[in-house]
């Protein structure tokens, strides 16, 4: 459940920002992250619902885009971009496949009124 | 509305803390090694037989994460090497932060080599940088061979991989090629040191990896 620390970081930042920019609502955060982050977005809406209670983001929607995993095949050199990561090449079976990705994770804008 | 562009990494706040921990870490000419893995996986067993086995003995500081108990710090002590212990009392993982406010006043230039052992778990730890110098999964057979493309960000952000409980193999369902296979396929540089700590088989190999770590951060 590492998510509520995310989802409290999320929050500080928000924070941060309207210090600086001074805005009253939060409409939409837009949020980047790797194949690899590890993050569950059900997990991390739950757990943001929570710290979000009360403050300029409290009706806020979560836009988080997960960057897909690219696979390929070192036996067939099947390549392709899938949701979650594969064990076995769909195209020859071997279990010989490379997983690309990344775990960052970044906020990458906020709308705001 | 407007719109506020920001690409600011969420873990920003972990990561300054973790910049300054590897600062501090680096001044003191400190090998440091995050061990994660789950519970049960045997950590806490390989820091015991390290400590016994290392030679010369480095001086050695070890900080245990946990949710409760003192149980881990205890069992280093007993062998006569400094341990803190970090409750989490619920948190799942250690963070930057609490590695700062535990060693942030300490000379850590005592110290050659500090075990960082993490909170049981093979999910949340992994992204969160406490400022080590190498990250060190611990698997076990009796974990089962499909461990790796289960928890893949846990094995892709790893530099070595430690395969535990080896003598067990012939009494278990694994495959150790099968495990390297999965492994490699979230990262392919892994570093894999299959070893028993109860039997000592592979141990040497270790031992060997962790001093040329450490002869790479005296200056």
């Amino acid at each position: 459940m590492h998510e509520l620390a995310l989802a409290q970081n999320i929050m500080n930042l928000i924070n941060e920002e309207q210090t600086r920019h001074n805005f009253t609502k939060v409409e939409t955060i837009k949020l980047s992250a790797g194949g690899f982050c590890g993050i569950d977005p059900h997990a991390l809406s739950f757990a943001f619902e929570i710290v979000r209670a009360g403050s300029c983001a409290a009706e806020a929607e979560l836009d988080l885009q997960i960057d897909p995993i690219k696979i390929t095949c070192r036996q067939c050199g099947f390549s392709a971009s899938v949701e979650h990561g594969v064990s076995i090449c769909p195209q020859c079976k071997s279990s010989e496949i490379m997983w690309d990705g990344d775990s960052h994770f970044d906020i990458v804008s906020l709308e705001v009124e | 509305m407007s719109e506020i562009k920001l690409k600011k990494n969420v873990h920003s706040r972990n990561q300054e803390f973790a910049d300054q921990n590897r600062q501090q870490f680096q001044r003191a000419g400190l090998f440091t090694v995050n061990i994660l893995g789950s519970p049960g996986a045997g950590k806490t067993s390989l820091v015991e037989q390290t400590v016994q086995q290392l030679s010369p003995l480095p001086r050695i500081l070890v900080i245990e994460g946990d949710v409760e108990t003192e149980y881990d710090a205890d069992r280093i002590r007993k062998l006569g090497v400094e341990a803190i212990q970090i409750q989490t009392h619920g948190a799942c993982h250690l963070d930057a932060i609490m590695i700062r406010e535990y060693i942030g006043e300490k000379n850590l230039s005592d110290f050659q080599l500090l075990f960082i052992e993490n909170v049981g778990n093979l999910i949340c730890p992994a992204g969160f940088d406490l400022g080590e110098d190498t990250r060190v999964v611990v698997g076990s057979t009796t974990e089962g061979d499909d461990k790796p493309i289960k928890y893949p960000e846990m094995y892709y952000t790893a530099n070595a991989c430690v395969i535990n409980k080896i003598d067990l193999i012939p009494h278990i369902n694994f495959n150790l090629e099968d495990f390297k296979t999965r492994a490699r396929q979230a990262n392919e540089d892994l570093l894999f040191l299959p070893l028993s700590c109860t039997s000592g088989e592979g141990m040497a190999q270790w031992l060997d990896w962790l001093k040329q770590g450490m002869a790479g951060c005296q200056g």
